[in-house]
């Protein structure tokens, strides 16, 4: 069976991860250029101060298509004209596999889901930029 | 990499501000609502980054402006130019520290004009946190007179109740007793059997509770409720909203039922009442499912295992949400 990159931490989280299904297809994320590991660093990692760590902060922000990260970007953006400089200025694509981790549901109305990694999960190879945001 | 100098440097935030709920959360914290002890908001804005310091703009508005954003009325940039006093605090901490390594004053009017949120950076709501907030804001809007302020409050606390209801079995059994055997005359008793029954079947600390009221036009209602049955009520109202249409059609296929059998009632046509009752189960479960609800017994044991009391309650829940979506979609009254 697999075992969950932050398996530890996800331990102080009932119900966490929810109920997935194993990653496949292909997922956009927002990334810097070029790629580096700091790109799939969950959130809870990276604002270690923040009380919001919920469940999701533990797993990788993904998209299901071109579209819907493109509109999320340009929705963030309009409010925190910054944000390329925390999110990235690019657009990564990747094929997910399912030794990469579990995925959530895709939300019906943004696209957005989240992949909980698998303890070894190297996403980096797996992205290429497909443009500039 | 650092973050450029804003402002004019304060050795400490001046106000004490307390964590309320997180607004939008996208690979963090992006925008939060945060108290003063006297109750006063606050929100934070996500505004940079360098390295592992974060900027956060500390905007303190008011209740109404913070409601009609949320609501969609207004935009981050209205927020931001509308700050109280004209300025904001920008707030710089390390994200492994909680105590600011900087806390500036800074006047909106010294904001690079490139970093002010746009036209139409509205509050996104698919990205506020599962958390709910124990409180429910309702946003109020042109012209209340007290009497129809009073109704609506009463109106809100019904269509709670009997939601809260829905999930529960907080039925008194001495109430569902004495409407058994009862019958309901006329549209004033009907309506008054409704709202003396919901009244009555939820324990009064499980009742919303107000919380706050700011009235003037626009004002602000907040009440303490059960976030899970809150969010029932809003959901109900989007739900009749949205199918307004097919929703008033089986309305009224059970209220028809209804008036019929009243009119046998008055004829004391005992054979036709007896038809009818059996009649009413078939719109009312029609109805009750266009409504949401699973299980209809909860209605029928509410209103004493009588059908065509159970018939009236549903009918008249079905009225108070239908006045309440009303409010809503003239813009007068919205749940946020």
């Amino acid at each position: 069976m697999s075992i969950h990159k932050y398996a530890a931490e996800l331990r102080g989280l009932p119900g966490c991860p929810p109920q997935c299904d194993a990653a496949s297809g292909v997922a956009y994320r927002f990334v810097r250029s070029p790629i580096t590991g700091d790109d799939f660093v969950p959130t809870a990692i990276k604002y270690p101060e923040e009380r919001a760590h919920c469940c999701a902060a533990w797993g990788i922000s993904l998209f299901e298509s071109d579209e819907a990260a493109s509109k999320k970007y340009n929705f963030l953006i309009k409010k925190y004209p910054n944000i390329h400089k925390d999110l990235g200025d690019h657009l990564a694509s990747g094929a997910l596999l399912p030794s990469h981790g579990g995925v959530t549901v895709p939300d019906a109305r943004s696209g957005h889901f989240c992949l909980h990694e698998y303890a070894g999960t190297d996403l980096v190879p797996a992205f290429k930029i497909v443009r500039k945001l | 990499m650092t973050l450029v100098s804003l402002g004019y440097e304060l050795g400490a935030l001046p106000v004490r501000l307390e964590y309320v709920r997180t607004l939008e959360f996208f690979e963090g914290e992006r925008l939060a609502e945060y108290r003063t002890p006297t109750g006063e908001p606050y929100l934070s804005v996500w505004f940079d980054s360098a390295g592992p310091v974060v900027r956060r703009l500390l905007v303190r508005t008011t209740e109404v402006e913070l409601a009609k954003f949320l609501a969609g009325q207004r935009s981050l940039r209205d927020i931001l130019g509308n700050a109280r006093d004209g300025a904001v605090y920008a707030v710089d901490s390390r994200r492994d520290e909680e105590k600011p390594v900087r806390v500036a004053f800074l006047p909106i009017a010294q904001l690079p004009a490139h970093l002010v949120p746009a036209e139409d950076s509205f509050y996104d709501e698919s990205l506020a946190l599962a958390t709910v907030a124990s409180q429910q804001t309702i946003l109020l809007d042109g012209g209340w007179s007290v009497t129809l302020l009073s109704r609506l409050e009463r109106r809100y606390q019904q269509v709670y109740a009997f939601l809260a209801l829905a999930g529960h079995t907080f039925v008194n059994p001495t109430v569902a007793g004495k409407f058994e055997h009862y019958r309901v005359k006329g549209g004033w008793v009907q309506h008054t059997i409704f709202d003396q029954l919901v009244h009555h079947l939820l324990p009064q600390t499980l009742l919303p509770k107000v919380h706050a009221m700011h009235y003037a036009s626009p004002g602000v209602l907040q009440y303490e409720v059960e976030p899970e049955v809150a969010h029932r009520v809003r959901s109900a109202i989007q739900r009749i909203g949205e199918r307004g249409v097919e929703s008033r059609k089986h309305y009224e296929a059970l209220h028809s039922v209804l008036l019929e059998l009243g009119r046998a009632h008055d004829k004391g046509d005992e054979d036709a009442v007896r038809r009818l009752r059996r009649s009413i189960v078939e719109p009312a479960r029609a109805l009750a499912a266009e409504l949401g609800f699973v299980d209809i017994e909860q209605i029928w044991s509410a209103a004493g295992g009588n059908p065509e009391n159970g018939g009236h309650l549903l009918a008249t829940y079905w009225r108070r949400l239908a006045e309440l979506y009303s409010y809503a979609a003239e813009n007068r009254a919205k749940l946020l």
